[in-house]
Order: C-alpha cells, then sequence, then structure tokens
C-alpha cells in the first residue's frame, strides 16, 4: 500500500481518533508509520510519545519488531526509568513468547508499585497467552478483589469464563457490566446470548426479555432483533406455557421479523432479500427431515 | 478594580456617588463579550445527553476492546514478512512416516 503522499497531519489526526477511539487497527497504524509518519516524528511534538506507544504495540500485534524496537529505544531514552516503559519491555518479551522474563518484570513493577493496575492485568494477559485459561481467571478473580470497578478487567473475565465453557459465572460477569453501564445495547445483547446459550425456559424467557431491552435501546441492532426472534420460537416451542403467554410470544416474534425485513429491504442488497428470512432461518434448523 | 480606585477619589475629594461613570461600565461590557467569545471558541461542542446515542453505530469491536489485556499470540504473526516457520513436524512428514 503506497502511502507515501498522505499528508502526514491526517495521520497524525488519524492515530489520535484511534486512540480515543479505543480501536485495534494494528497494521494500519504500522503501515501509515512505517510509510508516512515516521519520517515526521520530530514535528509532533509533544504527542510523539503516545505515537510511539501506539506503533510499539502495532508493530508488537503484527510480529514487526523492526517496527517495534526503535519505538521502544525512542521511548527508553525519552524516559528512563519509567514503569510504564518497563511494562512495555515486558510486552515485548511476551511478544517473544519468553513468558517467564515478562512475568518477572512484572513482579518487579508490582513490587516497586503495589498500586499499578496495569502491570497485575498484563500477568492475566501472559498466562491467557500461554494457553493457562484457569490460572488466569483465578488471577484476575484476585485482581478484581482488589480493583472492584475495572469494566474491562470484568468485559476480560467474562471472555475467559466463555472460553472455558462457563456460561453461568460468565452472566455473573455481564450482569456486573450492566449493572454499571445500563445504557449499553451491546451489553444486553451480549448477556441475552450467554443466557440463551444456557438453555431452558427461564433462561429462554430472561434472554428474550433481554434482547427487547437491546432493540428498545438501540433499534439498529438487528443482531437483537435476529436474538428476539430466536428466542421467542425458543419460548414458544416449550409445553408448558400459558395461552395468553404464547400470544404475546408470538407477537413478539412476528415483529421482530417484520422489523428485520424492513431493515433489509432499506438495504436493498441483491444478496439477501427482505421477504425471504423466515425461509432462510428454517434452512438453519437441524431437524431430520432432509 | 477601577471602581474602587474611582470610589476612593470620590470620597477623597468628597463628591456624591450618583451612579458608575460611563468609561468604566463600557470597560466591563467589553470585558464580558470578550471573555464570553474566548468560552465559546475554547469550550467545544455539547455532547449528546441521551447515554445510548453515541453507542448506536458502535460494534462490540471498539466497545469490547481491552487494551491492556492485548495477547500477541494469535494467528496475525504469520502474516508477517518475520515470520519463521516453527521447526515442529510437518504434515508432509507425518503423511511419509504413514505405513504405506
Amino acid at each position: 500500500m503506497a502511502t507515501l503522499d498522505l499528508d502526514w497531519e491526517e495521520v497524525r489526526d488519524q492515530l489520535r481518533a484511534w486512540r480515543e477511539d479505543n480501536t485495534r487497527h494494528s497494521e494500519e497504524v504500522v503501515d501509515t508509520w512505517e510509510h508516512c509518519l515516521k519520517h515526521y516524528k520530530t514535528k509532533l511534538g509533544d504527542e510523539r510519545w503516545m505515537v510511539e506507544e501506539q506503533v510499539f504495540v502495532a508493530g508488537l500485534d503484527c510480529n514487526r519488531l523492526d517496527i517495534a524496537d526503535p519505538c521502544l529505544m525512542a521511548l527508553n531514552e525519552q524516559f528512563p526509568g519509567s514503569l510504564r516503559v518497563r511494562k512495555l519491555r515486558a510486552m515485548r518479551f511476551e511478544a517473544l513468547e519468553k513468558f517467564d522474563e515478562a512475568m518477572e518484570v512484572y513482579d518487579n513493577i508490582i513490587r516497586q508499585d503495589e498500586t499499578n493496575s496495569t502491570a497485575r492485568k498484563r500477568k492475566v494477559a501472559v498466562l491467557r497467552g500461554q494457553g493457562r485459561i484457569t490460572d488466569a481467571i483465578k488471577e484476575l478473580t484476585e485482581y478484581l478483589k482488589l480493583f472492584m470497578s475495572d469494566s474491562e478487567a470484568w468485559q476480560e473475565l467474562c471472555d475467559l469464563y466463555l472460553k472455558e465453557g462457563d456460561y453461568s459465572k460468565a452472566a455473573f460477569c455481564m450482569e456486573e457490566l450492566i449493572l454499571s453501564n445500563p445504557h449499553n445495547h451491546l451489553f444486553h445483547t451480549r448477556y441475552a446470548e450467554i443466557k440463551y446459550t444456557q438453555g431452558g425456559l427461564d433462561n429462554m424467557e430472561i434472554a428474550r426479555s433481554y434482547f427487547c431491552q437491546a432493540a428498545k435501546l438501540n433499534p439498529g441492532n438487528v443482531r437483537a432483533l435476529y436474538g428476539l426472534f430466536m428466542s421467542c420460537t425458543q419460548v414458544l416451542s416449550s409445553p408448558k406455557l400459558s395461552a395468553q403467554k404464547k400470544k404475546e410470544t408470538q407477537q413478539l416474534a412476528t415483529w421482530a421479523l417484520k422489523e428485520v425485513s424492513e431493515r433489509y429491504s432499506r438495504c436493498r442488497t441483491n444478496t439477501m432479500d427482505g421477504s425471504k428470512i423466515l425461509e432462510t432461518l428454517g434452512a438453519l434448523s437441524i431437524t431430520d427431515k432432509a | 478594580m477601577s471602581y474602587r480606585i474611582y470610589r476612593a477619589y470620590l470620597r477623597v475629594t468628597e463628591q456624591e456617588y450618583t451612579a458608575l461613570p460611563t468609561d468604566i461600565s463600557v470597560q466591563g461590557l467589553l470585558s464580558l463579550l470578550l471573555a464570553m467569545y474566548g468560552i465559546l471558541h475554547i469550550a467545544g461542542d455539547f455532547k449528546e445527553i441521551r447515554a445510548n446515542v453515541q453507542l448506536q453505530n458502535k460494534s462490540w469491536e471498539t466497545v469490547g476492546n481491552r487494551p491492556t489485556f492485548y495477547t500477541f499470540a494469535h494467528r496475525g504473526r504469520a502474516l508477517s514478512p518475520n515470520y519463521v516457520m516453527p521447526p515442529s513436524s510437518s504434515p508432509q512428514d507425518m503423511v511419509e512416516t504413514l505405513p504405506s
């Protein structure tokens, strides 16, 4: 990708937007740095060190140590003895799969500064990188006893429990997240999906209500609408349901399907026509008829 | 500040205080307008009050991104030009060692 003609100021603004948006665009960061911004390092002013850190992490992510190492050296020169730079050096060990050295550095940082939360979180990441999910879970629960309100850590714990298949504990983590961010439709959707996976009539009804909430918070969340339809059909297929509830659930299911087909017909794509959604979903079900 | 100086001057010269002189009030008004203009330009745009509106277009990729927990042990490593194949036994070796 020849990006030599990109304006370095645009690249700098793009990197800043990605930093603030908290997104992971490692390949693009490495590309734009290599072809454009690297030559204008000195013009960045105070922002230079944040950009160097961002490029360093992106370089480690893409296995481009030739990009990451100069950044680390520049940061080390500018901030000698800084704990943050030491953490970056430990991350470099992680990328090279030298997990024991990385753990040592993190333990040193924690010994030096008890309140440093990022070093503790990186220890969890080291365990996860080694594939020791149960140890990572233990370490993360210890961390959460100290730093209870860290929503990123709760998200990570939920993800680790899902990797282990422990859906009830993952649902608990998601509940904590919903408590702290009740307006976030994505958390509601994910919680509903976990409950749907657990199965059983009670969980299905909970999933249905949370999908409803997600659709209410964001009418554009098609995933929540699909989830609503599927949880409604699951609830309808259970034998012990009163007639009035059956009618309500059926209405909800038809409404959800109508919304989905409306959204698709508004987009007017060739591959997905809004009118045939019911047949498409029927084709997904695992039944005996061929 | 200038109002206080004016009052002191009036006390010294034993004149009655009726109203603020025009230049001080004009000064006050102008500085108010200047401050308002300055603040409006520095302060920036209003943020939307409803908390869920800024999340409408975000996907799980952005919201669920956890930068402090990044692991680098993923398949993206193999896409880099520096990637070295690990020296483990390849499937070809295993096929050749199968009894024919």
